[in-house]
């Protein structure tokens, strides 16, 4: 009995084995399959949802590594706090963070510069990309590589504020009697107050540095601010991407402050809108990939390996397609589109991207700062806009 | 079996008065603490100061702060308004269980539902192209379409009465309950009117039913971003919103000396209620005894 009885224990535990067993292979196998290129391991890249692509595909299948993606919001706060307290740089190979941000962190030794001749394709980037304030830190060392960038103004119903043959002024958003009422801005001094900046400037006001204003420019800025708000030109301020195209497509308003796959997206619903380009400047972003400065070895060079990903012609390709966005080396994006043999459409996206970014990241005004060093009074004065 | 609450061990009320210490006291002081120094560059200055105070008053979060409180009052009458009729009848007023049933279940059904997705709809209707809009321009009431129906404190206000409903409702609907029908029914059979009855029997027996309707429906509108970011347009800012700003850019010193001052306003008003409250009940048992 008792020997029967110990057997039939191994018996249920062999079961329970070779369940457990089972049940581990049927999970591995589609592991594995997914993994036939991933030979190299993983890279771990903690990065904006901005950069984000709806697959990951062709980066295992051009570097032989997988990636993992931790999506993240665009917060510099967020940023400090995970780097400097969380210390997450022990657990990601690679940051992807709005520019702006390594003249803090670059400084405080979170970051480690980046090594041009790491990287395979580094030759291939523009000068001016390179050397974007948003990518250098406060000496000049080069802390960021390029991932992708734009350069944002507003969008606007073209039957009401003309037809886009010439540059419009700031002022269409900010100071303009004919649509009073009928225009929205982001709720956030990020790209509002700079803006807004360089449409006083564009009437002679001094201001250095729009994305990096004094206190008193922000106060400044902010007084003519509340000034419209008070005559009431400003039907709302959104909050999410969704809220400004609801805007604009319901014609809450008419000229709406807001990123350009807003108007790819109601052009592509056939609504007559256009995204200016202006007289005085636009708020150019760039979201920069960075190194925290505990990779090293081999995980340095799975970093450099993914950078190198990132500035090559598949993701350039696909990030142009979907959102509208512009990366480093347009040209490989291009030619990458025309040996997979996509559509016209397709191949005019990446296009439009080379001549815009000829067009308007050469203007001089301005790069969006996401850490200026008067954070807390510029957002102080913000909120006083928001209030009054 | 049954201990007065004199004879409990001692060690209970250790216990309790650790943990108070612990998740109640501690934090609050963490907080004040924090208020009384500043930040640069998304770094805590450890010298005492009064600049988050300054901050909070010259940035109009102070004017943020009163203008929740304001809103949130508004909401908490209102509601209150609606919710009383309804949950007395609910209580008193029908018989059927299925019919209570049902009803109750139908005002958890919000709970189920993103409040920004139920929110976001008041956009649609209330916008200048919207039905609302359009149906007064239908009529001729009006000869422009109406631009504060939103984006407008009314937008807010309005947008927040149906999720704030409920949380009015059922602890009325519990205290209305709890009133033995005996004695409604003396209460008539002396002769008083059905007003009477119900401002001076009803009104002071539910006394802890419309406190606690008035705190679970007051407070979490205080600390709620959704309606009024989605309502209000950027023109209605509220404490929540304000606090998410400073949080955004680690600016925890002048969120913390906002914090300090909404609980001492929170203490304020929540004592000044209970002494009402109090006085109120306190004397009409007087003059019902």
């Amino acid at each position: 009995m008792s020997n029967g009885k110990s057997s039939s224990t191994i018996g249920r535990r062999s079961l329970l084995k070779l369940g457990a067993a089972a049940g581990a292979t049927a999970l591995a196998a589609p592991f594995y399959a997914r993994n036939a290129f991933a030979t190299g391991g993983s890279v771990r890249v903690l990065g904006v949802t901005t950069v984000a692509l709806p697959d990951w595909q062709g980066f295992a299948a051009d570097t032989g590594m997988e990636i993992e993606f931790t999506p993240i919001n665009s917060d510099p706060g967020f940023y400090v706090q995970e780097v400097v307290a969380n210390e997450v740089g022990d657990d990601y190979d690679v940051f992807i963070f709005d520019g702006g941000i390594e003249d803090r962190l670059g400084e405080s030794g979170h970051f480690q510069a980046i090594d041009g001749g790491s990287l395979s394709r580094w030759a291939e980037v523009s000068e001016e990309v390179k050397t974007s304030p948003l990518l250098l830190g406060t000496g000049g060392e080069q802390y960021g590589a390029p991932i992708v960038f734009n350069a944002d103004s507003f969008g606007y119903y073209t039957d009401e504020v003309g037809d886009g043959a010439e540059e419009l002024s700031w002022g269409t958003i900010f100071e303009n009697e004919k649509l009073m009422g009928k225009v929205a801005i982001a709720d956030t001094w990020l790209t509002a107050l700079p803006s807004a900046a360089l449409y006083l400037i564009g009437k002679g006001a001094k201001i250095a540095d729009p994305s990096n204003m004094t206190p008193q420019e922000a106060a400044m800025v902010v007084d003519f601010l509340i000034e419209q708000k008070n005559v009431g030109q400003f039907r709302a301020l959104w909050h999410s991407y969704e809220e400004s195209v609801d805007l604009l497509s319901n014609q809450e308003v008419l000229a709406i402050e807001c990123w350009e796959p807003v108007i790819k997206q109601l052009q592509g619903e056939g609504k007559r809108v256009r995204y200016a380009n202006t007289s005085e400047g636009y708020s150019k972003w760039m979201i920069g990939a960075y190194l925290p400065s505990q990779a090293e070895g081999e995980r340095l060079e799975r970093a450099y390996t993914a950078i190198d990903w990132f500035l090559g012609g598949r993701y350039g390709a696909e990030i142009a397609v979907s959102r509208g966005y512009a990366t480093a080396n347009a040209n490989a994006a291009l030619k990458f589109a025309v040996e997979q043999g996509w559509s016209d459409d397709q191949r005019g996206a990446i296009e439009d991207n080379i001549t815009k970014v000829e067009r308007k990241m050469a203007a001089a005004h301005y790069w969006q700062n996401s850490s200026p060093d008067h954070v807390e009074a510029i957002e102080s004065e913000w909120s006083r806009f928001k209030q009054a | 079996m049954f201990r007065s609450p004199t004879q409990v061990n001692p060690k209970g009320h250790l216990i309790l008065l650790t943990a108070w210490v612990l998740v109640g006291l501690i934090p609050i002081a963490g907080l004040a603490v924090w208020s009384v120094l500043s930040m640069e560059n998304f770094r805590l200055v450890w010298e005492p100061s009064l600049q988050a105070y300054r901050d909070v008053f010259s940035s109009g979060r102070w004017e943020v702060t009163v203008r929740t409180i304001r809103v949130a009052a508004i909401v908490t009458v209102l509601v209150s308004i609606f919710a009383f009729p309804f949950a007395y009848w609910m209580a008193k007023g029908t018989r059927s269980m299925a019919t209570k049933t049902i009803l109750l279940g139908l005002l958890t059904v919000p709970f189920f539902l993103s409040l920004s997705a139920r929110t976001i709809i008041w956009r649609g209707l209330l916008g200048l192209n919207g039905p609302v809009n359009g149906l007064l321009l239908q009529l001729g009431v009006v000869s422009e379409p109406l631009d504060w129906l939103l984006f407008s404190e009314f937008a807010v206000v309005l947008g927040l009465i149906a999720p704030y409903f409920p949380t009015m409702v059922f602890p009325l609907y519990m205290a209305f309950s709890l009133i033995d029908d005996e004695v409604l029914d003396a209460s008539r059979d002396l002769g008083a009117s059905p007003l009477f009855t119900i401002v001076h029997v009803v009104l002071p027996l539910a006394i802890p039913g419309i406190g606690a309707g008035f705190v679970f429906t007051f407070i979490p509108m205080i600390g709620d971003p959704v309606v009024p970011t989605l309502l209000g347009g950027g023109n209605v800012v509220v404490l929540a919103e304000s606090v998410q700003s400073l949080l955004r850019i680690l600016n925890y010193t002048v969120a913390a000396a906002l914090s300090v001052l909404m609980l001492i306003l929170l203490i304020g008003f929540i004592s000044t209620a209970a002494w009402l409250t109090k006085r109120f009940t306190g004397g009409h048992s007087n003059a019902i005894s």
